[in-house]
């Protein structure tokens, strides 16, 4: 690291600290840094302690030898959850869960496994997950309102103002690149003491520059009060004791007396040492007379609560590389697992140095991108993959690294194989390194291991809703989706289960959502059966979360975030709909928003226009609550935006249109929405003039203006009439036509009695041939009439052949063959009359 | 022409003084053929933090790129390499002064160029000859006139090619073969016609990427290049510092005795970052104009409101002025543009009149010359 300011006092806490003749070595660490990890295991073999203690919730010390087993590999994480039914917590009485991941490069498990190798006991000193809990303030360390939180103390040396002015000034850019360059890549080539001293240096400063009140308010002063407890009473028993713990803690463990110099003690010439930067970043006192209040503070270790052990759980899960990735929100550890992994492992093969082991990743994954690249694309050459090998190599030089990082790949990979613009279309190579470098890594954990809990709150549910899964035999369950609450709940279950892939229960019958079909029915039937397959998709799912509810909306949130498709967005919301998972999620409506505002695509957005207006439709039906309006309402108004482009449109996306059309005239009768209404009118108004206007749709826009009372009766009659007299290939257009009409306004023929006689006429006028042609369309258009509808159609068509009603239903129905020799006897009999 | 009556001088007249200070104390290693090692030529490019020894006193090296500085990093490595530099963006996004400063601080020569149009041909960018010459004296290497791609090579020194995709797919192909083997032959001379590139040279292109499709590349020649996509700077403050620092030099170059307004300056970049990322600093959702909104268009709106004020008003920036150089700025290739601006105005710029007042509202009085 950057001699930016050297302390007599640096050194002191060295001396207190990280002695190896000392009776506590307190070792630094960042989460998942293969650094700390490979100067840790330095530390394990020079000090030889009597027992290791390692920063973690200490309910979890019954997992540890799972966690060492040598079938149990990483990725895995302690699940820690905690039910606050005595409200210890809050009013609330909430429950609360939390991540603890570990990845071979993890100091924490270096240590765990260090220890069993050494025979040295192991164990975990920071308080009990529920205690953590009670000591932290609302919103704050693991209470934030997050999807997943992590057990970790990275976000303090990451995020204070000090180390954001130190990225700035070193020109860097991100605390990540920072990070890589001084402790991943120098760190490495140091001495361990040196590395040491460089993470204490820089530890101190960053808890000399966060807030006292937020140490207090996230439970940290808490925590080290209890670690501090831990600590002296494994002092009382073992001769040495080495702890693991976030770099941030060592002040707050250590005896500040121990270290920090008293006012008296400050030389005169102390503040001169410093370089303006680092007195204007440290608020110019800390190793001067003011001390930081950061360093000093200290709280008292308060007395346990009284828990219920059924309201704690602890357990181990496999976890993956994906989800221990920092960048992908779970600010746990550090971003690229994969690459750092691959690097961990490069340390220690043989020969290694460091230098060699980042250029070989270097040049491994731009290989292996390469490869995947080429696959698809065609492209990089061999060419291009030495052109990013160099220059990786030159950018490090340039950049004054050691050697080449991620950074220096990352650049090499964008500019060698993104050809052309940077944009989706071209981004793929960054895409396919952006995956490389997260892995897709699932960890396994021995067989003794307890059951996930995902697999627990299946087991539960299925306990609850008395569904058998001790037999693989196929059974089948009816549930009254809207007189029991119950057994909506339950097909929620089993929307979950069938989200997650499970296999484990097929809808065969009721109402289909996504297809928005079948609405009107009112029972589902579900088949169900349980096979080992369910188990161990869990097991892999449970990555997303301890039970099934979190599990598919963590899955549904990361479904929704990767979404750029406004429709298939909105049919992820309605299976959010049928698994009742809540819309709490701010950030995907913002996403649904932002979607929806970027979409140019109409058909999309009709898509998701119908599907957000059924939900909003059956919401109540099914007693859920969620506030859909506001976003179906930025629907519309990207619709009437594309309207008037719709011209031209093709006959199979006709139809499309066509529904969407019908739904916009629906959602603008309400009194609300004057403004649209008369927008909408005026659209349909210059759609009906233009000459080119697909037959279908011109249809349905006649009845659309019809239904408001823009179009009168003769209007209608006449468009309709140039429709049927037109022949030939064109009166396969007035069958669409009418199509169009009776689909969004057929109670026209009811209003205008000249309709049946048009259409009457039509028939008869009709040869055999063209009516084959146009029947489909009419046999559709008139089976948008209801039963009733059809019996008043039917009566009106008897009276007009002077039958009555009772006399047309008695007709049978003739064959097409007796159709077409009476149709031909006619006419020869009209001509021979002739 | 002497540096004061040039109307703008070239990066290596400007910054001359730089550029000595800077090669005077480049102890570094330098790629053959190269006036600066690379790590000068960042600190040319992206400043230093500290004055460098110059002359009798000393200089500080200007920061002159704003935004990516892994971009100039990855640029000035991709240079000293086997392939050329492609800067492919949109339009303003100041890839032709970032390649200027990269040619004058690498070659000391940032003129060799190409500009690139409909009707640039072969002879345009290798070489032509001097016809009264070459019927006197039939086809001598005198009788040649080089193009800037022949001089590059020849001196070893960088090539620009403006607007490639500007000019017809077949043109932009005779790079190919140069850019592989560093070898350019002319038939004419015989033997002697091969003209092999000294150490030093390669060539800098950009493109426009509102010009995609005009006459798309050759994946060939696009293999022979790394691509660098110049984004518009993503910060709305340093969109501001950039409009303040441009617009100064401009009012300096032109004797404007007038000094830049920097609420002006916030509002106008506020108004050009929020149209081109569509969504405001307060979260309204914003529908984007399809024309250019690039800082270089804010600055240019941002100059012509300074000299209205300057030279028929009372030399205070007027938010009126504004928002009628606003209107012949967004109003150009596009109908729908205009009332996107308006809808713009009618909801963001109202929320932030009624929120700050002050300038604010004033701009949002001028909305009425949105039409």
């Amino acid at each position: 690291m950057e001699r930016v300011l050297r302390g007599e006092e640096i050194s002191r806490l060295m001396d207190a600290t990280c002695s190896l003749s000392g009776k506590v070595f307190y070792f630094p660490v960042r989460h998942h840094s293969p650094a700390c990890s490979f100067h840790l295991e330095k530390v394990m073999e020079a000090y030889q302690p009597d027992v290791i203690l390692i920063e973690g919730p200490d309910n979890a010390n019954d997992l540890i030898p799972d966690m060492t087993d040598e079938t149990t590999q990483a990725p895995f994480c302690i699940y820690y959850s905690y039910r606050d039914k005595k409200g210890l917590i809050s009013e609330e009485k909430g429950d609360y869960r939390c991540y603890y991941p570990f990845l071979d490069a993890s100091p924490e498990l270096v240590a765990l496994r260090g220890g069993k190798a050494k025979r040295v006991p192991t164990m975990f000193c920071d308080l009990p997950f529920e205690e953590i809990l009670i000591a932290e303030q609302e919103g704050m360390g693991l209470r934030k309102q997050d999807e997943k939180n992590s057990y970790n103390d990275d976000a303090y040396l990451a995020e204070n103002s000090f180390i954001a002015g130190v990225v700035e000034r070193s020109g860097l850019r991100s605390f990540e690149e920072f990070w890589e360059r001084h402790f991943e890549m120098e760190g490495l080539v140091e001495e361990t003491r040196e590395f040491l001293s460089d993470m204490l240096y820089y530890c101190v400063l960053s808890r000399a520059n966060t807030a006292v009140s937020i140490l207090r308010e996230d439970g940290c002063l808490a925590r080290e009060a209890y670690m501090r407890e831990q600590i002296k009473k494994a002092c009382e028993t073992h001769a040495k004791v080495l702890v693991v713990c976030g770099g941030f803690h060592v002040a707050g463990l250590a005896d500040p007396k121990d270290w920090l110099l008293r006012p008296d003690e400050v030389e005169e010439n102390a503040e001169k040492q410093m370089l303006p930067e680092a007195r204007k970043a440290i608020g110019g006192d800390l190793f001067g007379k003011k001390i930081p209040e950061g360093l000093l503070v200290r709280e008292d270790g308060k007395k346990r609560h009284a828990i219920d052990e059924q309201d704690k759980g602890v357990y181990l899960m496999s976890y993956s590389m994906e989800a221990a990735d920092r960048l992908n929100g779970y600010c746990s550890g550090m971003p690229h697992p994969m690459f750092y992994q691959k690097v961990w492992e490069g340390l220690h093969a043989e020969e290694a140095t460091p230098e060699k082991v980042y250029e070989q990743e270097l040049l491994q994954f731009l290989v292996e991108v390469g490869k995947r690249v080429r696959q698809k694309e065609g492209y990089p050459s061999t060419f291009d993959e030495i052109c990013a090998m160099t220059m990786g190599l030159n950018l490090a030089r340039l950049r004054g690294k050691p050697f080449p990082g991620v950074h220096e790949l990352t650049d090499a990979v964008l500019s060698n194989y993104v050809k052309g613009e940077y944009q989706l279309a071209t981004d793929r190579p960054m895409r396919v390194l952006r995956e490389r470098l997260t892995g897709n890594r699932i960890g396994k954990l021995t067989e003794n291991a307890k059951l996930p809990p995902l697999c627990s709150d299946f087991e539960k549910l299925c306990r609850t809703y008395h569904l058998d899964i001790h037999a693989t035999t196929k059974k089948e369950l009816t549930l009254s989706l809207f007189s029991k609450k119950r057994h909506r709940e339950i097909s929620a279950f089993l929307y979950r289960m069938e989200f997650l892939g499970t296999e484990f229960a097929v809808r065969r019958k009721g109402p289909n959502l996504r297809q928005r079909k079948d609405r009107n029915l009112i029972r589902e039937i579900w088949e169900y059966s349980y096979k080992p397959q369910v188990s161990s998709v869990l097991i892999e799912s449970s990555v997303y979360g301890g039970t099934l509810e979190e599990a598919c909306r963590s899955l549904a949130d990361r479904y929704f975030m990767e979404e750029t498709d406004a429709g298939v967005a909105s049919t992820l919301v309605v299976r959010m709909f049928e698994m009742n998972l809540g819309f709490g999620n701010a950030g995907i409506w913002e996403k649904l928003c932002g979607i929806i505002q970027e979409s140019e695509d109409f058909f999309s957005l009709s898509q998701t226009f119908s599907n957000l207006g059924m939900l909003i439709d059956m919401k109540e039906l099914y007693g859920y609550e969620v506030n859909l309006e506001p976003v179906r309402d930025l629907v519309v108004q990207k619709l009437l935006a594309l309207l008037g482009h719709l011209i031209n449109v093709k006959d199979e996306d006709a139809q499309k249109v066509l529904e969407a059309l019908k739904e916009l005239y629906r959602i603008f009768l309400r009194n609300d929405m004057k403004e649209e209404r008369e927008y909408f009118i005026e659209i349909l108004s210059k759609m009906r003039d233009e000459a080119d206007l697909n037959a279908l749709l011109s249809g349905g826009v006649n009845g659309l203006l019809f239904a408001y009372g823009e179009v009168s009766n003769e209007e209608i009659a006449n468009t309709t009439q140039g429709y049927l007299l037109a022949s030939g290939e064109k009166a396969g257009k007035a069958a669409n036509f009418v199509k169009g009409l009776f689909y969004v306004a057929r109670d026209v023929i009811f209003a205008w009695e000249g309709m049946i006689d048009m259409l009457d006429d039509f028939l008869r006028r009709t040869s055999y041939e063209e009516f084959l042609v146009v029947l489909p369309q009419l046999r559709l258009a008139f089976s948008f009439f209801t039963p009733a509808e059809m019996d008043r159609l039917a009566a009106k068509v008897a009276k007009k052949y002077g039958l009555r009603q009772s006399e047309f239903e008695s007709l049978k129905a003739v064959s097409a063959d007796e159709y077409a020799y009476g149709k031909a006897l006619e006419e020869r009999i009209l001509s021979a009359l002739a | 022409m002497s540096e004061t009556k040039m109307m703008r001088p070239p990066m290596e007249v400007q910054y001359r003084e730089e550029l000595e200070a800077l090669a005077q104390r480049d102890t570094a290693r330098k790629p053959i053929g190269w006036k600066l090692s690379p790590q000068a030529v960042k600190t040319f490019i992206l400043g230093s933090k500290q004055p460098i020894p110059y002359g009798d006193g000393e200089i500080t090296i200007r920061k002159k790129y704003y935004g990516n500085d892994a971009l100039i990093e990855r640029c000035i490595v991709t240079l000293a390499g086997n392939r050329g530099l492609m800067l492919v963006g949109e339009p303003g996004t100041a890839k032709s002064m970032l390649s200027e400063l990269l040619s004058a601080a690498i070659s000391g020569c940032s003129t060799n160029t190409i500009q690139g149009t409909a009707g640039t041909t072969e002879d345009m960018i290798k070489y032509s000859w001097n016809y009264a010459m070459l019927l006197d004296r039939g086809p001598v290497k005198e009788a040649l006139v080089p193009a800037p791609l022949y001089v590059g090579m020849e001196k070893g020194i960088l090539t620009r090619f403006e607007e490639i995709t500007r000019t017809p797919a077949q043109i932009q192909d005779s790079l190919i073969s140069v850019l592989s083997d560093k070898v350019l032959n002319v038939p004419e001379l015989g033997d002697g016609g091969l003209l092999f590139a000294k150490q030093g040279f390669n060539v800098i292109g950009t493109a426009n990427t509102r010009d995609k499709g005009v006459n798309e590349m050759s994946s060939a020649l696009k293999r022979r290049f790394n691509f660098e996509t110049v984004l518009p700077v993503r910060e709305v403050a340093l969109e501001k510092q950039i409009i303040m620092q441009e617009v100064e030099k401009l009012t300096k170059a032109n004797q404007i005795e007038m000094s830049v307004d920097e609420s002006a300056a916030e509002v106008l970049a506020s108004t050009y970052h929020e149209l081109r990322e569509g969504v405001s600093s307060m979260g309204h959702q914003i529908d984007r104009p399809s024309a250019v909104m690039s800082t270089a268009e804010a600055v240019s709106v941002f100059y012509q409101t300074m000299m209205s004020a300057y030279y028929y008003g009372d030399s205070r920036i007027s938010m009126d002025a504004m928002v009628q150089n606003l209107v012949g700025a967004v109003a150009k290739e596009n109908g729908d543009d205009l009332p996107k601006v308006r809808s713009y105005f009618q909801t963001v710029i109202r929320d932030k009149s009624a929120k700050e007042g002050g300038i604010w509202s004033a701009y949002y009085e001028a909305k009425k010359y949105l039409g």
